[in-house]
């Protein structure tokens, strides 16, 4: 089964994803923070991230860009999750932060555990192809 | 007094011009009073794929005052359109100032107006986007269409036309991001999912509409079940 990782500051929300999925079967992982996330990537290779936007110390956004830069875990499958989203930030996800995609707070449990199925089902994406050594920023 | 609804895209090249004038063609054969209007004023197209004659009057004669706009509606495959001008003299620095008036002036006398446009954010896109009452989205089910058809929604909510849904066009690939998860990231309704259709590329080389020469085709088919949802919803 397939190993997610939830990355968000906010516990409750941390638990209530964690459980959501669990529920499905996946293998759940959790940090409480960017740092956490990219200190848990040395050592484990989750076939997906979901990733907040807003927290303190790394955001969401510079954490996807580590993610993004680092050889071992660049291909791996990020979606972002951000609460009174933006057009501004869904276009973000997409194109400039190399995420994968965009999924709204507050979270629709159906809609959530349907759109992890199509992106662990969808080929995996293969982030910095464009440019020789330079990654790329999404492949719009 | 009728409706205007712009038919738009993040980028060229995703079927507007198709869609629009062949949605216009089966919203026309539905007893709806509809007009096509093109404004895509540098790149013209609905009157190649209407398969009409281009020797008239134009949206471009209309813009520099030089037509009546009533005079330039021409009847093409059971519809009405004002198609663009193909003579380069016309298209160098035509200019959309009169369009909304002109527009006002057709939406008056039809149930719907559709005006096909240009993809982007260029100037005149954006023009037209503040004309109409209402706009229609058509992407391709990939993350570039995705990412430039959430800009035309920025805009157009910024222009205050209300986005009526979007159309997926050329449909049916493996890798095609699903029209559900296209609705729900872009929190619209998803009108219509149009397939890949050869017949479309055969009708236009054909000089015909798809929807006149090929009625039964996979496309002309999905083109008149969104004109039934358009007619229920506007
Ligand atoms: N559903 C479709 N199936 C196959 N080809 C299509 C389809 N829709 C559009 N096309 C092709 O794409 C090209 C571009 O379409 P067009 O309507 O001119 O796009 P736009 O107006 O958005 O620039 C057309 O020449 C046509 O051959
Ligand atoms: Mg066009």
């Amino acid at each position: 089964m397939s190993t997610i990782l939830v990355v968000d500051d906010e516990e409750d929300i941390r638990f209530v994803l964690g459980q959501m999925l669990k529920r499905e079967g996946y293998e759940v992982l959790s940090a409480g923070s960017g740092e956490e996330a990219l200190e848990m990537l040395k050592k484990t290779r989750p076939d997906l991230i979901l990733l907040d936007v807003m927290m303190p110390g790394l955001d969401g956004w510079e954490t996807c860009a580590r993610i993004r830069s680092q050889e071992e875990t660049k291909d791996i499958t990020v979606a972002m999750l951000t609460a009174k989203t933006s057009d501004e930030d869904k276009i973000r996800a997409l194109e400039s932060s190399g995420a994968n995609w965009h999924i709204s707070k507050p979270i629709d449990r159906a809609k959530l555990i349907d759109t992890v199925r199509w992106l662990l089902e969808s080929p995996p994406r293969r982030h910095g192809h464009g440019k020789d050594g330079v990654e790329k920023g999404g492949d719009s | 007094m009728g409706i205007s609804v712009c038919i738009a895209s993040g980028k060229d090249g995703v079927g507007k011009s198709v869609v629009a004038a062949n949605l216009a063609i089966v919203l026309s054969s539905l007893g709806v009073e509809t007009l096509i209007v093109d404004g895509d004023i540098e790149g013209a197209s609905v009157g190649l794929i209407l398969g009409v004659d281009p020797g008239g009057l134009t949206i471009h004669d209309c813009l520099s005052g030089k037509a009546d706009p009533k005079k330039a509606v021409i009847e093409a495959s059971g519809t009405k359109a004002v198609i663009g001008a193909i003579g380069i003299e016309q298209l160098v620095g035509a200019s959309l100032e009169n369009f909304p008036s002109i527009l006002e002036d057709f939406t008056g006398a039809f149930d719907i107006v559709l005006v096909d446009s240009q993809g982007g954010l260029g100037d005149n896109t954006v023009t037209v986007i503040g004309s109409c009452q209402a706009l229609l989205l058509v992407l391709t089910p990939d993350i570039g269409s995705v990412t430039n058809g959430l800009k035309i929604l920025a805009v157009a909510k910024k222009l205050g036309t209300t986005v009526l849904g979007a159309l997926i066009n050329r449909s049916g690939s493996p890798y095609d991001i699903p029209a559900d998860k296209i609705a729900d990231l872009m929190r619209l309704d998803v009108i219509g999912e149009l397939p890949e259709d050869e017949t479309v590329k055969r009708a236009l080389f054909e000089g015909v509409p798809v929807s006149v020469g090929y009625p039964d085709s996979p496309f002309s088919k999905e083109i008149r079940s969104v004109a039934d949802k358009l007619i229920g919803r506007t």
